[in-house]
């Protein structure tokens, strides 16, 4: 079988497993969901948020796009990838000739099609329910969602180097990332000025959600967004993919 | 027959610890060897610098030919492995595991043939996560054979069954060998060792301390031949000429007779026993079996 219809095939059999579990399926994909409905009818939507001139709807957008995409990259490959490899099913794929690079490929691309299904969800109900326009900066919009979910995944993948085993999986990844989410704005924003806003600046996730609420504004000019927050991102892929090929383990610490 | 697997002087250091103090051996095409060994004996290192899991620190390997360290895809694709621990993605289908598996191998074996062989056709559209424990390690090694591999290793692979399933998987085994592949397995089962190997290592600490056929390993074959039989509480069991110890039990005396000369002691002990009308009890003779030979060869004074 050539290279590429291996990887389709193993992209499929991905897609198998992560629908067959329900509740990989609820907590990726329908927390964002809920997030977006609950935080999105709590709120004033025309109130303008801090110090810009857009709305709390339109702000929450990309937010939950981020926390989306951060659940289907980073956090459900960190914890699945633990799991499979204190389990032994990462040693097994060793013991066959599947090249790891399209193992991997698999796998990235199950992530990429969950993140896609996601974006494309919470961009509907923003559409539908909120009013949200779709994004005005089209190329930009689609550079941003690669840039991420490439560092995501990536990051998902460097972060089970720490993960000592199955069991503290969720619960080290959950302490990792929900504050990050939390640093970076994305459940609610700070001012520009606030001593978290400065720490939430660090992670590639604030840089992500800021880049895409300017995608989707109609008052940015060009190509819509900051290249140097894109910039700030791909660093962090290429950083968390140096450290993922580098380090990544197949089996588990003896 | 050509050596597919030869091994030697191989070693394994981790840090200052030695898990292999050089050992060697080879096994022919068709073969089974049996690695045996108490555990933390280097069985498992031994096997996966052989599947190509671990590095060596020195020695020769060479599996069909190649390194397996270097062998890389081409050397993947002829053998089959079934790991110690049974890991298969339970939210798979039975059938789907196996066709996924097919698509890694450039000549796959079709998966009803493999249902067939590993008796598990009437599962093949349940989710693995379904499966008991020993209908999961049939899978296991189905999954080892869907590459059609000329050398199998498995490495404990019927810890656990009940004595009916190692019947089955040992059955599976040696159709297994007809068909010309060669097994390389790892028990702690000397029945299995037995029933199944054409020849045995014993691994204890790092180095080879007994190879042979199962029924040669360590003497076996010319080792003494224990009699064993009860009398009646309180005769006198001078038996013609016979040395022996005995022991009272609690209805009756335990009579046991060491032996090299098997023949002529049995014809003067029935002999005895016709002439004083003895109905003994419980009457054996046996050789030492291979766990006796095992247990005497890996015991702390011997290692």
């Amino acid at each position: 079988m050539s290279s590429l219809r291996l990887l389709v095939s193993q992209i499929r059999y991905e897609q198998k497993t992560f629908w067959r579990n329900p509740a990989a399926g609820i907590f990726t994909i329908g927390f964002p969901i809920i997030f977006l409905l609950i935080f999105g009818s709590s709120h004033q939507s025309s109130k303008a948020v801090g110090s810009t001139g857009v709305s709390y709807d339109q702000y929450l957008i990309p937010a939950m796009l981020a926390y989306g995409l951060m659940n289907s990259c980073f956090s459900s490959l960190a914890v699945s990838m633990t799991i499979r490899r204190e389990t032994g099913i990462l040693k097994r794929v060793r013991g066959t000739p599947l090249p790891p690079y399209l193992f991997l490929g698999g796998v990235i691309g199950n992530s990429i099609l969950i993140s896609l299904y996601s974006t494309i969800i919470l961009i509907a109900i923003g559409i539908l329910e909120f009013n949200i326009s779709w994004p005005v900066h089209l190329g930009a919009f689609f550079v941003i969602i690669f840039v991420g979910v490439v560092a995501f995944c990536a990051m998902g993948l460097a972060v089970t180097i720490f993960v000592p085993n199955a069991d503290s999986a969720p619960a080290m990844v959950n302490g990792i990332y929900l504050p990050i989410l939390f640093l970076s704005g994305v459940f609610f924003p700070f001012s520009k000025t606030s001593f978290l806003y400065r720490i939430g600046n660090f992670f590639p996730v604030s840089h992500f959600a800021q880049s895409l609420l300017g995608a989707f504004d109609q008052h940015s000019s060009g190509f819509g967004v900051a290249f140097h927050q894109i910039a700030i991102i791909a660093i962090w892929a290429l950083i968390a993919t140096w450290i993922a090929v580098r380090k990544f383990r197949w089996e588990p610490r003896k | 027959m050509e050596d597919v697997i030869s091994v030697s002087q191989l070693r394994k250091n981790y840090g200052d610890f030695t898990a292999l103090g050089g050992i060697s051996f080879s096994v022919k095409k068709g073969e089974v060897l049996a690695l045996l060994g108490p555990n933390g004996a280097g069985k498992t290192t031994t096997v996966e610098i052989l599947e190509g899991f671990r590095a060596k620190s020195s020695g020769e390997v060479s599996i069909l030919g190649m390194d397996p360290q270097c062998g890389g895809r081409k050397f993947k694709n002829r053998i089959g492995i079934v790991l110690q621990e049974c890991s298969i993605d339970p939210f798979l289908k039975v059938h789907e595991v196996l066709d996924q598996r097919a698509t890694f191998y450039h000549d796959a074996i079709a998966s009803a043939e493999l249902l067939a062989l590993t008796g598990l056709e009437d599962k093949q559209y349940e989710k693995v996560k379904k499966l008991s424990g020993g209908q999961q390690r049939r899978l296991d090694l189905a999954l080892a054979l869907v590459g059609n591999p000329e050398i199998i290793f498995l490495d404990e692979p019927t810890t656990g069954f009940d004595p009916s399933a190692r019947h089955e998987s040992w059955q599976i085994i040696r159709k297994l060998c007809s068909q010309g592949r060669t097994v390389l397995l790892t028990t702690h089962y000397m029945d299995e060792a037995q029933s199944l190997a054409d020849n045995v290592v014993i691994i204890a600490k790092g180095e080879i301390v007994a190879s042979g056929t199962p029924e040669t390993l360590g003497g076996r074959d010319s080792a003494a031949t224990i009699i064993t039989f009860s009398v009646p509480l309180g005769l006198d069991i001078q038996v013609a000429g016979i040395e022996c110890t005995s022991e009272d039990r609690d209805s009756s005396k335990l009579v046991t007779i060491e032996t090299l000369d098997t023949v002529e002691t049995l014809y003067k002990l029935s002999s005895w026993m016709l002439e004083n009308k003895i109905q003994p009890g419980n009457l054996e003779v046996s050789q030492p079996t291979l766990e006796d030979i095992y247990l005497k060869i890996t015991s702390e004074d011997n290692v």
